[in-house]
C-alpha cells in the first residue's frame, strides 16, 4: 500500500545556545509522516525526542535561543523557511500539539473555558460565537470527559490529571489538525488513565483521521498505537521501521536493547531484567564513530571512528544506520 | 477563604501586640532617669521632659500596670496631648495624613503604570537593548539617595530654570486662581515630590517584575500557549501577564514601610505639611508623644496593608480562591 | 570559582568602585592638603579651582578634605552597622533553625513584628529618645535590619542541619554549641555574605539619610549626608555643594549594589 506523506522532515538540525554554548540536541534528522498514520518515535530521555518534535514548528524558541536547519515540508511548504505568520497559521492549526505533564502545560489562572475559546477564535472562524458553548461541551464529550459543562468553569488546578490530559486533547482537536503531536502524553499520569489515554487517541485517529507523532520513552506504549516506528539515540534516528518488524525483529542493538529491557521480555525470574549498560551522552558531548559504540555490545573497529551511513531494504520501509548492516 | 481569612486575622493579634510591646520599649529609652549617662547638654530639660513623660504614661509605676495602661489607652488611640502646642496627638495627625497619603497613592498608581511594562518588556526582549539599559537604570536607581535627587531636581527646575516652585503645596497667590489654576498649581508644587517618592521603588519593582515575567515565560503552560498558535502579544499579556502580575500584588504591601519613610525625607525637603514633615518636626523638638503615635501608626498601617495584600492576592489568585473551597 | 569571579563583569566593576573610593577615604590625611576642619572665612563658597579641587564651602573649608574624609565616616558606619547586623542575624537565624520548635516560633514572630516597623521611623524613634550621634546611629541601623539575615540563616540551617555530616557531629557527642559554630554557621555564608554586602550600601544610604536630616553624624565631624545639609543651604550659588558628595555616595552604594549581585550569581545556587 502505497501512502502519501504528509510531513516530510529532511536533515533537521537543531542546536540551543547554553551558557554561551552551542549544543547540537537534533543532529542530521529525516523521516516522513504518512495521512492518517501514526509514526512513534521512541528513546531514552535525553535524546532529543522532544526536541525534534518542537522543532518541527519552531516551537523551541518558547524556551531557549535556538538554530534550526534543513527542511520540515508540510503540505507542500517548507515550514522552516515560512514567513513566522504563515507559520502561525499552520501551527495550533494544522499541526497541534499535546504535552507530557498536563498539570503544568494549562494556565493556571484562566478557566478551561477561555482556554479553549482561545483555540476556536483563532482558528475556527467557521463557528459563531454563540455556537461556542455547544461546540465546546462536544468537544469535551468526544474526550471522554464526565460533566463537560460544568468543567468549562473550572480552573486547571481543580480537575485530576487525567482530566487535564482530557482537555489539552480536546483542544488540539479543536481545529481538525492533520497531525497531532503527542509528547509523552501518558507517562506523567496512572497506569489505568494511561491506557484509557491511549485508547482515546486511537480512536481519534480512526474516527477523525489524524495522523500523528507518538514521543515516548516506553516501546510498550508506543507498540500499542504506532504503525511505524522510530528510534532515536543520541540527537540522531538510529532505525525506522514498520512497528511490526521493528518489534519483531530489531536491527541496532540499540533497538535490541530497548527490546530486551522490556518487562514481558524476562520470563525466567532468574535472569534479571537485562538493561543497556552505560548512559545517554549529556550535554551534546558524543563519542567519535557510531555515538552509541561505547554502549554497543557489537561494536567493532570502525564503529569508533567512523558515523555510519543510513542502510535501507529493498523495498525501502526499513531504514537503520549501523555498520553491522554494511553489506 | 472565608477560613482564611479569619485563621489570618487570628495571626494579627500576637502581632498587634508584639508592636504594642516594641513600642512600649522604645518609650523606656526616653532621656531623663537620674541613673542615666546621657549626652544632653542640658540635664534640666530632659528632667522636665521626664516629668512630662511620668504624667502620661505613668513611669513611676511598676512596669506591668504601666503596660496595661499604655495597651488601654492604644485601645482607644489615646496618645495624649502634644508637648508643644498641647493640642491632641491625633487630632495633628488626621490633619497631616491625607496629604501624604494622596501624594503616596498617586506615587503608587505611577510606580506600577511604568514598572510593570518595563519589567514586561526586559523579560521579552532578555539581554537585548532595551533589557540591558534597564538594568543599568535600576543600578542607578538603587544607588541614588533619594534625597540627593531632590536636591538636584530643586536646582534645576525651581533654582536654575524657574520651571517649578521650590517647596510648599500652593503658590501665595492660590486663593485668587480658579478651579483649573489652583489644580495646575498643585500639579506644579507635588510634580517634584510625587516623582522623587516614587523614584527608588520604581527601579525595585521593575527588576522584581522582570524576574516575575522571566519565571512565567518559562513555564510550560507558556509553550502550549505557543503551541496553540496564539500571537505573542496576546501570549504576554493574558498568558504571561496575569501569571506574573500575581506576586507583585504582595509587593504594594511590603513597599509601605519604605513609602512611610520616605515622605519623612521628601516631605521635609519640599516643605510639606504631611505626616512626614510633622515626624521631622517632632524627632527634632522632642515631641515624644507625636513620635510614639507616628510609630505606633505606621506600624498598624504597614501590618494592615500587608493584610490586604495578602488577601487580594487570595482573591486575584484562583488556585487559592477556589482552593480552599474544595478541601 | 576566583576565576569565575574576575569573569563576572558586574561584581568585578563593583569591586573596583569600592576599592578605589576606600583607597581615597583611609588615604585621606595623605592626599588632602587641608584639614577638614580648616576654616578660611575669606576664601567661602569658592567654585572649583586648582587650589581647592572641588570647592569650598561657606565657612571655606575644603571639599575634597571633607569628602575624603567623611567617606571615612560614611564607610565605618556602613561596616560597623553591618557587622552588627551580621552577628545578630546570625545569632537568631542559627537559634531558630537549630532548635526549631518554641525557641524558633519565638524568634520568628519577634522577625515579624520588627518587620512591621518602618524601618526609617523606628530609627527616627529611637534617635529621638537617645539622642544623635555616631555610634547611636550605628548601632540603630544594625540593630533594625538583621531580621532579613535571621530567616536567610534559619532557612540554611534547617535544610543543613540533616544532612549527614551534621547527623555524624551528632551522633559522635560533639556539643550542640560546637556543631552550630562549626558546621552549620559556616556553611550558610552565601546568603549571608550577599546580603551584608548590600546591607553595607543600604546603610550607607541610610547614614546619609538621616546626616542629611541632621538626626545622624553631628557637625563638625564631616560626614556625606551632613555635608549635603549644608548644601541645601547654598543651592543657587554652590552646585559643587550638592553634585560632589552626592556622586560619593551614588557610587559607593553602587559599588556595593553590583558586588553584592553579583556575589548572589556566584554564590547562591539557583533553583
Amino acid at each position: 500500500m502505497k501512502k502519501n506523506d504528509l510531513l516530510e522532515v529532511k536533515n533537521l538540525k537543531t542546536s540551543v545556545f547554553n551558557d554561551q554554548r552551542q549544543v547540537c540536541v537534533v543532529d542530521d534528522v529525516s523521516f516522513s509522516i504518512y495521512e492518517n498514520s501514526v509514526l512513534g518515535l521512541v528513546g531514552e530521555s535525553g535524546c532529543g525526542k522532544t526536541m525534534t518534535a518542537l522543532s518541527l514548528t519552531k516551537l523551541v524558541g518558547s524556551a531557549a535561543r535556538f538554530e534550526i536547519s534543513g527542511a520540515v515540508n508540510f503540505n507542500g511548504k517548507d515550514l522552516l523557511s515560512a514567513p513566522a505568520k504563515d507559520l502561525l497559521r499552520v501551527r495550533g492549526r494544522q499541526i497541534t500539539y499535546i504535552f507530557q505533564e498536563p498539570s503544568t502545560c494549562l494556565n493556571p489562572v484562566l478557566t478551561v473555558r477561555e482556554q479553549m475559546e482561545e483555540v476556536l477564535r483563532l482558528h475556527r472562524k467557521d463557528i459563531s460565537r454563540s455556537g461556542y458553548d455547544k461546540f465546546l461541551v462536544e468537544g469535551l464529550e468526544k474526550v471522554g470527559m464526565n460533566f463537560a459543562a460544568q468543567k468549562l468553569k473550572t480552573y486547571p488546578h481543580q480537575l485530576s490529571g487525567g482530566e487535564k490530559q482530557r482537555i489539552m486533547i480536546a483542544m488540539a482537536t479543536l481545529s481538525r489538525p492533520k497531525l497531532l503531536i503527542a509528547d509523552e502524553p501518558t507517562t506523567a499520569l496512572d497506569v489505568t488513565i494511561q491506557a484509557q489515554i491511549l485508547v482515546l487517541l486511537h480512536s481519534l485517529k480512526r474516527e477523525l483521521g489524524i495522523a500523528m507523532l507518538f514521543i515516548s520513552h516506553d516501546l510498550d506504549v508506543i507498540g500499542e498505537i504506532a504503525d511505524y516506528i522510530a528510534v532515536m539515540y543520541a540527537g540522531k534516528i538510529v532505525e525506522i521501521s514498520p512497528a511490526q518488524k521493528l518489534l519483531l525483529t530489531p536491527k541496532h542493538p540499540y533497538t535490541k536493547g530497548l527490546i530486551d529491557c522490556l518487562p514481558q521480555n524476562c520470563k525466567d525470574n532468574i535472569r534479571r531484567r537485562k538493561v543497556i549498560a552505560g548512559e545517554v551522552p549529556r550535554g551534546g558531548i558524543y563519542p567519535a564513530g557510531c555515538r552509541f559504540h561505547p554502549r554497543c555490545p557489537d561494536c567493532m573497529d570502525k564503529c569508533r571512528t567512523r558515523p555510519p551511513p543510513v542502510f535501507r531494504s529493498k523495498d525501502a520501509e526499513e531504514e537503520v544506520s549501523c555498520w553491522l548492516y554494511s553489506n | 477563604m472565608l477560613n482564611y481569612i479569619l485563621k489570618r486575622l487570628l495571626t494579627l493579634i500576637p502581632l498587634i501586640l508584639g508592636i504594642s510591646i516594641m513600642s512600649f520599649f522604645v518609650i523606656h529609652l526616653a532621656p531623663g532617669k537620674p541613673t542615666d549617662i546621657r549626652f544632653e547638654l542640658n540635664q534640666k530639660v530632659s528632667l522636665q521632659t521626664r516629668d512630662r513623660l511620668e504624667k502620661l504614661y505613668g513611669l513611676d509605676e511598676p512596669i506591668i500596670i504601666q503596660y496595661w495602661k499604655w495597651l488601654k489607652r492604644l485601645g482607644q488611640f489615646d496618645f495624649g496631648r502634644s508637648f508643644i502646642d498641647e493640642r491632641p496627638v491625633m487630632d495633628k495627625i488626621k490633619e497631616r495624613i491625607p496629604i501624604t497619603l494622596a501624594i503616596n497613592l498617586v506615587s503608587i498608581c505611577l510606580i506600577f503604570l511604568i514598572a510593570i511594562p518595563i519589567g514586561v518588556f526586559s523579560a521579552v526582549g532578555e539581554g537585548k537593548g532595551f533589557d540591558r539599559t534597564m538594568t543599568i537604570m535600576v543600578f542607578v536607581g538603587f544607588a541614588v539617595p533619594t534625597f540627593w535627587l531632590a536636591l538636584l531636581l530643586i536646582k534645576l527646575f525651581s533654582v536654575d530654570l524657574h520651571w517649578l516652585p521650590v517647596s510648599g503645596i500652593r503658590s501665595l497667590e492660590f486663593e485668587t486662581f480658579n478651579f483649573w489654576g489652583k489644580t495646575l498649581d498643585y500639579i506644579r508644587h507635588l510634580i517634584l515630590p510625587i516623582f522623587v517618592s516614587a523614584f527608588t521603588s520604581l527601579a525595585g519593582l521593575s527588576r522584581y517584575m522582570r524576574t516575575s515575567m522571566f519565571e512565567v515565560l518559562h513555564q510550560d503552560y507558556i509553550r502550549t500557549a505557543y503551541a496553540k498558535g496564539l500571537p505573542k502579544r496576546r501570549i504576554y499579556f493574558r498568558h504571561a501577564l496575569k501569571n506574573a502580575i500575581l506576586p507583585v500584588i504582595t509587593i504594594v504591601g511590603l513597599s509601605i514601610p519604605g513609602l512611610i519613610g520616605g515622605s519623612v525625607i521628601f516631605e521635609q525637603i519640599f516643605a510639606i505639611p504631611g505626616m512626614g514633615k510633622l515626624t521631622y518636626d517632632a524627632v527634632m523638638s522632642r515631641d515624644y508623644p507625636v513620635i510614639m503615635c507616628v510609630l505606633v501608626i505606621s506600624a498598624f498601617l504597614t501590618l494592615l496593608g500587608n493584610f490586604l495584600a495578602d488577601i487580594a492576592y487570595c482573591f486575584a489568585d484562583p488556585r487559592i480562591r477556589y482552593g480552599a473551597k474544595k478541601q | 570559582m576566583m576565576s569565575r569571579f574576575f569573569n563576572h563583569k558586574l561584581a568585578l566593576c563593583g569591586l573596583v568602585i569600592i576599592l578605589v573610593i576606600s583607597a581615597f577615604s583611609f588615604s585621606a590625611p595623605l592626599i588632602c592638603r587641608y584639614q577638614p576642619d580648616d576654616i578660611d572665612i575669606g576664601k567661602y563658597l569658592m567654585p572649583p579651582t586648582s587650589e581647592h579641587w572641588l570647592g569650598t564651602d561657606l565657612l571655606g573649608r575644603d571639599l575634597f578634605s571633607r569628602i575624603a574624609y567623611g567617606g571615612r565616616i560614611s564607610l565605618s558606619v556602613g561596616f560597623i552597622a553591618v557587622g552588627l547586623m551580621a552577628v545578630v542575624g546570625i545569632c537568631f537565624g542559627a537559634l531558630a533553625g537549630y532548635y526549631a520548635g518554641k525557641i524558633d516560633e519565638l524568634i520568628m514572630r519577634f522577625v515579624d513584628i520588627m518587620f512591621c516597623f518602618p524601618r526609617f521611623i523606628l530609627i527616627l524613634a529611637i534617635i529621638s529618645m537617645l539622642g544623635p550621634n555616631i555610634f547611636i546611629v550605628m548601632a540603630v541601623i544594625g540593630l533594625t535590619s538583621w531580621m532579613g539575615i535571621s530567616r536567610l540563616v534559619r532557612a540554611e540551617i534547617l535544610s543543613l542541619k540533616e544532612r549527614d555530616f551534621v547527623l555524624a557531629a551528632r551522633a559522635s557527642g560533639v556539643n550542640d554549641f560546637k556543631i552550630i559554630i562549626r558546621h552549620l554557621i559556616p556553611n550558610s555564608m552565601g546568603p549571608v555574605f550577599v546580603s551584608a554586602t548590600l546591607g553595607v550600601a543600604a546603610a550607607i544610604l541610610l547614614e546619609s539619610s538621616l546626616s542629611f536630616l541632621g538626626l545622624g553624624v553631628q557637625p563638625p565631624t564631616p560626614s556625606w549626608g551632613n555635608i549635603l545639609m549644608d548644601a541645601k543651604a547654598c543651592l543657587g550659588v554652590a552646585w559643587w555643594l550638592s553634585v560632589f558628595p552626592g556622586l560619593a555616595i551614588f557610587f559607593t552604594v553602587l559599588g556595593y549594589n553590583l558586588l553584592g549581585e553579583g556575589l548572589r550569581d556566584l554564590l547562591v545556587p539557583r533553583k
